[in-house]
């Protein structure tokens, strides 16, 4: 499988605390890569990183590289950077005074990216691919927050791909969610993958063996582990993973 | 504290154990009758349908583990490789029917020169015996000289068939037949020792023993 995004010897520091260690990492394309791993272990920082969301923190420090089809994203401009690799977080955030038609529509509105009429078909297309589509169509005016939390999440996953992004990050995005909607999302990352690169973090890991089709094993910081799911849940190389994975540590 | 998955990987074991002793009891139990012209027909009957019961509680409490805890790694691989094992202790046991079955068929057979069945059994038990231990201990060693063992019985049937087919006037058919056969059955038994010895490499290394 082609590489999409190549981690080469990423460390990650907060102030003097090092928080991710010479991580390097492949992650395929137009495929689901998770990321398990204990609390603490450096999941989010490491997804953070590869759209340069440290670059917001002033006590964080990055060095090594993430390059993004061959071209390191720390020398690219960071607006674009995360426009090409789009960000969806545990707790959806719609914003409040917006309708769910520009909820969607904001970061292309911002990035200034179309006029009236493109807009309206970008913001169905990326509900239809969020598979909200048919639940929204008729109130699109309304406030994003009559939806509910499931909905909300799927409204954050439309507006990311709003953005026409290559890759999307996804840090946790069923944790909030009832088992119904934690279903559908998904479902709907699962059907993503046709057209996405997708990364998703999760300490669920029945949810990474169920979606993804390939998993890195965290832990303290660094990389232990990294197959075809199927073949590290079933046979895992490292007696750390082992553990881990058969709860014999936590 | 122990996992509540562990509390069901121990039931399973221990329903594995009740098995493998009642299966070696089968095979004894008909062999020896053959070689002392009895008929145990309905008592090994009994073991058999015994094993039958313990292979559908192992995949009925298999199949609650994986629904509960959806278990993976070395654990998902104790619950396919007890699978695999639970239906090689009721194959032995089916094979130990049919041998019990022939003094039914053929009659009594302790006239017949028992040799080379004697030979036979002597491996297959130890095999069979062995494929338990290197089950129940997670013995990839062991399980793998239980394979190696298959040549041998393998081995004597084959002498047994071709033996057979140059023989000329022959005393008693029965006993020809009786002794192709109940090698047969034992060189079965053999494979599915194999079977469960190849199945211990899945469970320690993640990769079947090849056979």
């Amino acid at each position: 499988m082609k590489t999409k995004i190549e981690i080469r010897n990423l460390n990650v520091w907060f102030n003097k605390r090092q928080v991710i260690y010479d991580v390097n990492l492949k992650v395929p394309e137009q495929a689901i890569t998770a990321v398990i791993g204990p609390s603490g272990c450096g999941k989010s920082t490491l997804l953070r990183a590869i759209n340069r969301l440290h670059d917001l923190i002033p006590e964080a420090k990055v060095k090594g590289e993430v390059l993004l089809d061959g071209k390191d994203i720390y020398k690219e401009d960071p607006l674009v950077v995360r426009r090409k690799i789009g960000m969806v977080f545990q707790k959806p955030v719609p914003f409040p005074s917006m309708s769910i038609f520009e909820n969607v529509a904001i970061g292309v509105k911002l990035n200034d990216l179309a006029k009236k009429e493109r807009l309206e078909k970008i913001v169905e297309r990326s509900l239809r691919m969020a598979a909200l589509w048919e639940e929204v169509k008729d109130i699109l005016e309304s406030p994003a927050t009559s939806l509910s939390v499931g909905q909300q999440q799927r409204l954050t996953i439309a507006r990311t791909l709003a953005l026409e992004p290559e890759v999307l990050l996804m840090d946790e995005p069923t944790s909030a969610l009832d088992p119904v909607s934690m279903k559908k999302i998904e479902e709907l990352i699962v059907n993503l993958k046709n057209d996405y690169t997708i990364v998703v973090v999760t300490h669920d890991m029945r949810q990474a063996a169920r979606i993804s089709d390939f998993t890195a094993f965290m832990y303290e910081g660094k990389i232990i582990e990294f197959n075809e799911t199927s073949e590290l849940f079933r046979n895992p190389k490292e007696e750390i993973t082992e553990k881990y994975i058969t709860g014999r540590i936590s | 504290m122990p996992r509540l998955l562990d509390i069901g990987l121990n039931e399973l074991v221990s329903i594995t154990k009740r098995m493998s002793d009642t299966a070696e009891e089968a095979i004894s139990m008909a062999v020896n009758a053959y070689f002392e012209g009895k008929n145990v027909r309905d008592d090994v009957y009994e073991k058999s349908m015994k094993l039958k019961e313990l292979k559908d509680e192992v995949r009925d409490l298999a199949f609650e583990l994986i629904m509960k805890y959806q278990p993976v790694a070395i654990d998902l691989r104790t619950i396919e490789s007890t699978l695999d094992a639970s239906y090689g202790f009721s194959r032995f046991s089916r094979y130990a029917l049919d041998i019990a079955d022939l003094t039914n068929k053929l009659g009594n057979l302790t006239e017949c020169d028992h040799t080379k069945i004697k030979h036979a059994l002597s491996i297959v038990q130890w095999m069979v015996s062995k494929s338990i231990e290197a089950f129940e201990t997670k013995n990839v060693e062991l399980a793998k000289e239980v394979i190696k063992k298959d040549d041998e019985i393998d081995e004597i049937y084959n002498e047994s068939l071709t033996n057979a087919a140059q023989m000329g006037k022959v005393e008693d058919i029965r006993c020809v037949i009786a002794d192709i056969l109940v090698i047969r059955y034992l060189e079965r038994i053999g494979d599915h020792a194999c079977q469960i010895a190849s199945a211990v490499g899945y469970v320690v290394e993640g990769k079947y023993l090849p056979t």
